[in-house]
């Protein structure tokens, strides 16, 4: 089964990932959970910045239109699609509801979610673009992607090496102290 | 009767101190306020040469500035032929008074300011003698006045700023989490 549920529509946006098959019991910590959106977030980013969509294929290139336009000129962007012009639509991803179970992932101002929905469907409905563009799947995570965030998330348990309380804090202390 | 059970938790004060110190640190950070400066003064200056949003000028409305421009753009005064527009404002003719947006840092209060540099190059006449120039907060006051504002956050701007900063504890708070955890302390 897969690991996410993905919803796209004109006032949603979003993917919800199953928690719990990827991390048990781990996800009823809500730190847990805090990592774990943190992890998946960068790998995104990471895929996204390198032109590629969910499924590990580049990206839809830019339109002549787009590419000539003085905002493209403006934030000297280069050919690789990495869906930031300004780069409020990929700030705009947040969690939107999360619990032991589940998490979900999406778009929190509405002409972001909107803007993610075009791209996502290949301008659906827009009066002009429809059916011209080819969608450009730049949000979500494939099940490999999210398994391999899950793998961070195994304790490693060594007893002889458990510290106190104080010990803790002393090593804490010093690495924040170094910054 | 019997005596109830008490539990006590200690040692939470410690916890909490520390993870505040960590937030504390994260946000006092220099490379941090520097990315946070660098991005806030480099999307006024590209919001405002792509005429994105709240940053959008009001089209001229006289034909002799547009003239005027066209000038001296073609005296050599333009600063990128792709983004100095004679019809359209965008505050670019020169590209001086947005390239003047720049920040300072304090890591004591962790905070970032934005301020234009005031010094700037005299443009050049069609005669090719350099014009009489202000200081480029002069400049920014003569177009406040003419409801031409460029130098503020917007919305979407603040918007994003404080994602980053989400971002950046998040990350802060990711790396305190796995050395929890590499530590067997769960």
């Amino acid at each position: 089964m897969a690991l996410t549920k993905t919803e796209t529509s004109k006032s949603e946006v979003s993917v919800e990932i199953d928690l719990d098959s990827l991390l048990g019991s781990a996800a009823k910590s809500r730190e847990v959970r805090e990592v774990f959106y943190q992890l998946a977030f960068d790998k995104m980013m990471k895929r996204i910045n390198s032109g590629r969509d969910v499924n590990g294929k580049p990206m839809e290139e830019y339109s002549s239109s787009y590419k000539d336009s003085l905002a493209f000129k403006a934030f000297g962007k280069s050919s690789t699609v990495d869906m930031q012009l300004t780069g409020d639509m990929i700030n705009s991803i947040s969690i939107e509801k999360q619990n032991e179970k589940l998490m979900k992932i999406g778009f929190k101002d509405e002409t972001e979610t909107l803007k993610a929905y075009a791209h996502m469907t290949g301008f659906k409905g827009h009066p002009t673009l429809d059916g011209k563009v080819k969608p450009r799947l730049f949000f979500g995570w494939s099940d490999k992607e999210l398994k391999e965030i899950a793998k961070e998330f195994k304790p490693v348990i060594n007893k002889a090496n458990t510290v106190s309380d104080e010990k803790l804090i002393a090593l804490l202390d010093k690495l924040v102290g170094s910054g | 009767m019997a005596k109830k059970a008490v539990v006590k938790i200690s040692g939470v004060k410690s916890v909490r101190d520390n993870l505040l110190k960590v937030i504390n640190n994260a946000i006092k950070d220099k490379s941090f306020l520097d990315d946070v400066g660098v991005l806030a003064s480099e999307q006024v200056k590209n919001r405002t040469r792509g005429r994105l949003e709240e940053y959008k000028q009001p089209e001229f409305k006289k034909e002799a500035t547009v003239k005027r421009r066209k000038a001296l753009i073609a005296a050599g005064n333009g600063f990128d032929t792709r983004l100095a527009r004679p019809k359209q404002s965008n505050l670019t003719l020169s590209g001086q008074l947005l390239d003047a947006i720049t920040y300072r840092i304090n890591q004591a209060q962790s905070t970032v300011t934005l301020f234009l540099k005031s010094e700037r190059r005299a443009l050049i006449g069609v005669k090719g003698k350099p014009l009489e120039t202000k200081s480029n907060n002069q400049i920014k006051s003569d177009l406040d006045k003419l409801g031409r504002k460029f130098f503020f956050i917007s919305q979407k701007l603040k918007s994003q700023l404080e994602s980053k900063i989400v971002q950046k504890i998040r990350t802060k708070l990711s790396t305190y989490n796995k050395i929890r955890r590499k530590l067997s302390l769960k």
